[in-house]
């Protein structure tokens, strides 16, 4: 069940309908009832994969609190105690906690790496064995890869986590907490929210708020104008240029990274916005994943606009704890001695970000064009770290105001520049493809009137069809353009005369009804993100 | 203040739904024939028409409605879609008996043969786009989804096409758009029905009067339903045989199928053993083995007309006030079809005289005539010569002889027909419909 479909809009609206019909104390339990019914008519059994892995983290959690609740009643029976005993108490339930944790992490996320990359690792193995001349091989199983177990998985990770660092108290009800894992709206695509966060909002029932229903409805318009007017009429030019990249060369295969990338946009946020619509109605609050990621002026900029869940988590779970450890403590005062205070100081940090960027990569899938991915956008920021000094004397000796939209723009342009090589790797079918599509990108610049002579019309939309496309871009551009400066539609449009909100209103459902890519024909049912 | 906002977005919601509702009609389906046949019965008087035909292709292509007007001035209309299911017919009789409860209503038996109880998307659309929101609608796609299983994205496009069509949006069909249409009184054709002569065909149908099938249990409790509201409802039903060539099996299961309606009461018209009767040509009355041609359709019209004009007491209504629609949708529909047929052939004096076998040729000396010559057609008193220059044809002139010369011309095309003379009236034998040109 897509989240651009009937059969959801169906389904959102007899969760809706229950839940503010029945009483406030259980309307959590609707939610879980739902979105346990959304799981079951998505992935059907695999549901019990997610169960399991909620039923883990929900006891390791409560091992963590336990252990965690003991100390601080030992401290409160014992305060006479003295300082270095605390300390010492406190170093032993660290390591102890750090045990459960690690456990804990390792059972929730081995599941999520067996089903996701066993089949990856062992064709990889298998084929450089084959080239070494061994016999020796890793047998493939079949494994179904369940709905959303990349975005459950972290937030599992981070539950726990934050258990250990004592930012949250456990769940002591299993049935909530298994809400928090399987929230309906956000399972297939994310927002990856924080127990701290999301927890409360989804245990406590709200009241019916007709302004929240009008709001949350609009921001699911939106979503679906997104996703169906603009990322599944992207999607047809990408495809054909993708797929017959070999005859094509220089700029057109640039605008079909470009392309591609307005496409991600366009079908992530949507289905984002579509998720956060829904929640909003509920009276939840899900974190937005997107912030004007094409008005980004540098890589390390785009990346915390661009699947701003993700990138945090990535911040607070792998690279803060990896950073700060004592490990890369040590591996900065070594690398100080031998490089010099310079790229010493830098050298764990880069490390860090390797490992994240590395991380990234493959969260995004089961490939190595997926890790070349990760290293390229990872690559950027080290570079763009190491030349800082450099730029800002260049800047200095040029008389460049950084300030300026010029210089801004230029930002802009080389960023859409970098990401849309980048996106390279992640749609070419393979690694292979990939690079070869990257280098051809740089033959052939004498065809820079493909845009006006016809070769657009050949891969599958028609004139109509792209000046749809191009008006809904600019739209969508000039939209993300008022949000960059703090200005919300929906606010400007509710304060509105009535009947001037009607007219938008119902000319946007019918822009998604005639102009949108759905219905028998189509296969609107899948979000690119829904993939991870 | 809740109230206030609730009639609000009832208000909205119903705004939004008109809104939807008023252009949908622009993207819909956008097939003018089944609009002409499904859709604009709505506009006939209520409870005027004498019949209603209801079936397939196997309708359609026999039956038009203005020919039978041009014939007997009566009013059969032709209910009908392409590659219609069992499971449609019961809804499409609801729907029409709306507006023509009493007529009597024809059904196609050959549409039964098929034994389809499920029906397409694409089938089902041809029926639901034309017809007004109601119980029936509702139902009919219930009951569609059922045999057929639609999904719920399929249920939501029938019960709003645009979900389906809103495709169409860059090349909006220009019939939809342009504004009311007076229809054709569901007799339209296409080029094919005109033109299109069957090329390989064997010499005669084959009739299996004692073929038999076994029914499967789900077509045969489709038919029983459909016979059950018919009873239910008092409905008048003649079931007819369509002259159509079937396999041995098929007409096996038409045979099962006519026994079973008999047996229930119901009048069975079999027109495939009155082929004869219906002095059908299998060399220029069909443009492919299941469907009849212009030529095909004037003369089933005939027989059908003159049966159902003496069985069940259906007036001439040329010329009556209340019916003048007729009249004129008559009178522009010959005038289209006169290009492809010869002036006799709406007269209905037809018989059994073989098709002459006829040279053209003309001299190369400029000025002399084009002759045409043939063997003799046993049983003829003459021949009738006639010429088509343009679009039309017209008689060039008659004789008794075995050859005609016309005045020199250049690119005629010409066919003979042998005719009988009987109580003083002229009637033809079959023809070369396409004819001979002078090269």
């Amino acid at each position: 069940m897509s989240l651009a479909s009937f059969t959801f809009l169906a389904f959102v609206s007899a969760v809706v309908l229950i839940y503010f019909i029945v009483p406030k104390k259980v309307r959590w339990i609707v939610l879980l009832v739902g979105s346990l019914a959304f799981y079951w008519m998505n992935s059907r059994w695999l549901v019990f994969v997610l169960i399991a892995t909620g039923l883990v983290t929900y006891l390791f959690g409560l091992w963590l609190q336990r252990e965690n609740d003991r100390h601080q009643q030992h401290l409160q029976e014992y305060p006479e105690i003295s300082r270095e005993e605390k300390k010492e108490l406190k170093a032993k339930l660290k390591k102890k906690n750090r045990r459960i944790l690690g456990l804990g992490i390792l059972l929730v996320l081995g599941s999520l790496l067996f089903l996701k990359y066993y089949n990856f690792f062992g064709d990889s193995l298998n084929r450089l064995m084959n080239r070494v001349g061994s016999s020796v091989r890793v047998p493939l199983l079949k494994l179904l890869l369940p709905l959303g177990i990349s975005f459950y998985t972290l937030q599992s990770i981070s539950y726990l986590t934050d258990i250990y660092r004592g930012k949250v108290k456990a769940d002591r009800n299993p049935a909530k907490f298994l809400l928090f894992m399987s929230f309906f709206p956000q399972i297939i695509q994310g927002p990856i929210p924080r127990h701290n966060q999301l927890a409360d909002q989804l245990y406590e029932g709200h009241s019916f708020d007709f302004q929240r229903l009008c709001s949350g409805a609009q921001l699911m318009l939106w979503g679906f104008i997104k996703k169906l007017v603009i990322a599944e009429r992207l999607a047809i030019p990408v495809g054909y240029l993708y797929g017959h990249f070999t005859g094509y060369t220089g700029p057109v295969l640039l605008f079909a990274a470009i392309l591609y990338g307005f496409q991600l946009y366009a079908d992530f946020s949507g289905g984002i916005d579509i998720a956060r619509g829904v929640a909003e109605i509920l009276g939840i609050r899900l974190e937005s994943n997107f912030a004007q990621p094409y008005y980004a002026t540098s890589i390390e900029d785009f990346w915390r606009r661009w699947h701003i869940t993700m990138g945090s988590w990535m911040k607070d779970y792998v690279f803060y704890p990896l950073s700060l450890s004592k490990a890369f403590s040590n591996l900065s005062k070594k690398s100080r001695k031998l490089f010099g205070q310079f790229f010493g100081k830098r050298l764990p940090a880069f490390l860090a970000m390797f490992i994240v960027y590395f991380c990234v990569g493959f969260w995004h899938g089961a490939n190595w064009k997926y890790l070349a991915y990760g290293i390229w956008n990872g690559s950027f920021i080290m570079i763009s770290i190491l030349l800082e000094n450099v730029y800002a004397k260049a800047r200095k000796l040029l008389r460049m105001d950084e300030q300026t939209v010029t210089w801004r723009v230029f930002r802009m342009i080389r960023t859409l520049l970098i990401v849309s090589f980048g996106r390279f790797f992640v749609r070419s079918l393979g690694l292979k493809d990939a690079v070869k599509m990257f280098l051809r990108t740089f033959q052939n610049w004498n065809n820079i009137t493909f845009l006006t002579n016809g070769t657009l019309l050949k891969t599958g939309l028609s004139t109509a069809n792209w000046f749809v496309l191009v008006f809904s871009v600019i739209i969508l551009l000039y939209v993300d353009c008022k949000h960059e400066h703090g200005v919300s539609f929906r606010k400007i449009l509710a304060r509105q005369h009535l009947v001037f909100r009607w007219i938008i209103l119902i000319g946007a459902v019918m822009i998604v009804l005639i102009l949108g890519y759905y219905g028998p024909g189509y296969d609107a049912a899948s979000f690119v993100y829904q993939q991870f | 203040m809740k109230i206030k906002r609730l009639i609000c977005s009832l208000c909205f919601v119903i705004l939004l739904l008109i809104s939807v509702f008023s252009i949908q009609g622009y993207f819909t389906n956008g097939e003018k024939l089944h609009h002409d046949r499904i859709g604009m019965l709505q506009s006939e008087t209520p409870d005027a028409l004498d019949a209603i035909y209801i079936g397939g292709s196997d309708v359609h292509f026999f039956w038009k409605p203005l020919i039978g007007w041009n014939q007997y001035g009566i009013a059969v209309w032709n209910y009908s879609i392409d590659s219609c299911s069992i499971s449609a017919v019961k809804y499409m009789l609801i729907e029409a008996r709306k507006t023509q409860p009493d007529a009597l209503y024809l059904i196609s038996l050959s549409t039964f043969k098929r034994l389809q109880t499920k029906t397409s998307t694409v089938i089902a659309h041809r029926y639901l786009d034309e017809i007004p929101y109601s119980m029936n609608k509702l139902r009919a796609i219930q009951g569609f989804a059922e045999k057929s299983g639609y999904s719920l994205t399929n249920k939501a496009e029938m019960l709003l096409p645009i979900i389906r069509f809103h495709t169409r949006w860059d090349t909006l069909s220009s019939w939809a758009v342009a504004g009311p249409y007076s229809g054709t009184k569901a007799s339209g054709y296409d080029k094919a029905f005109v033109s299109k002569i069957m090329n390989d065909f064997p010499e005669r149908f084959q009739v299996y009067d004692n073929a038999s099938a076994v029914l499967p249990d789900d077509a045969r409790l489709t038919v029983e339903d459909f016979l059950d509201y018919c009873d239910q409802n008092h409905v008048n039903v003649l079931f007819i045989k369509s002259p159509q060539a079937a396999k041995e099996e098929n007409q096996g299961r038409m045979n099962e199928l006519e026994k079973l309606v008999t047996d229930r009461g119901y009048p069975c018209l079999d027109l495939l053993e009155k082929y004869n009767e219906l002095t059908l040509d299998l060399q220029t009355d069909y443009l492919d083995i299941m469907h009849l041609n212009v030529h095909g359709s004037i003369k089933f019209c005939r027989y059908l007309g003159n049966y159902l004009k003496e069985h069940y007491g259906f007036t001439d209504k040329r010329g009556t006030a209340g019916w003048e629609s007729w009249d004129r949708a008559e009178e522009e529909y010959m005038k289209g079809l006169a290009p492809y047929i010869l002036p006799f052939e709406t007269e209905g004096k037809r018989t059994d005289l073989a098709e002459p076998v006829f040279v053209v040729h003309q001299s190369s000396d400029p000025g002399d005539c084009t002759t045409i010559t043939w063997d003799p057609i046993d049983g003829a008193d003459g021949y009738a010569v006639y010429r088509r220059d343009g679009e039309k044809w017209e008689p060039a002139g008659e004789t008794d002889q075995q050859s005609y010369a016309d005045e020199a011309r250049k690119s005629s095309t010409y066919t003979v027909v042998p005719f009988r003379i009987m109580n003083g009236e002229k009637y033809y034998g079959h023809f070369d419909v396409k004819g001979i040109s002078l090269n």
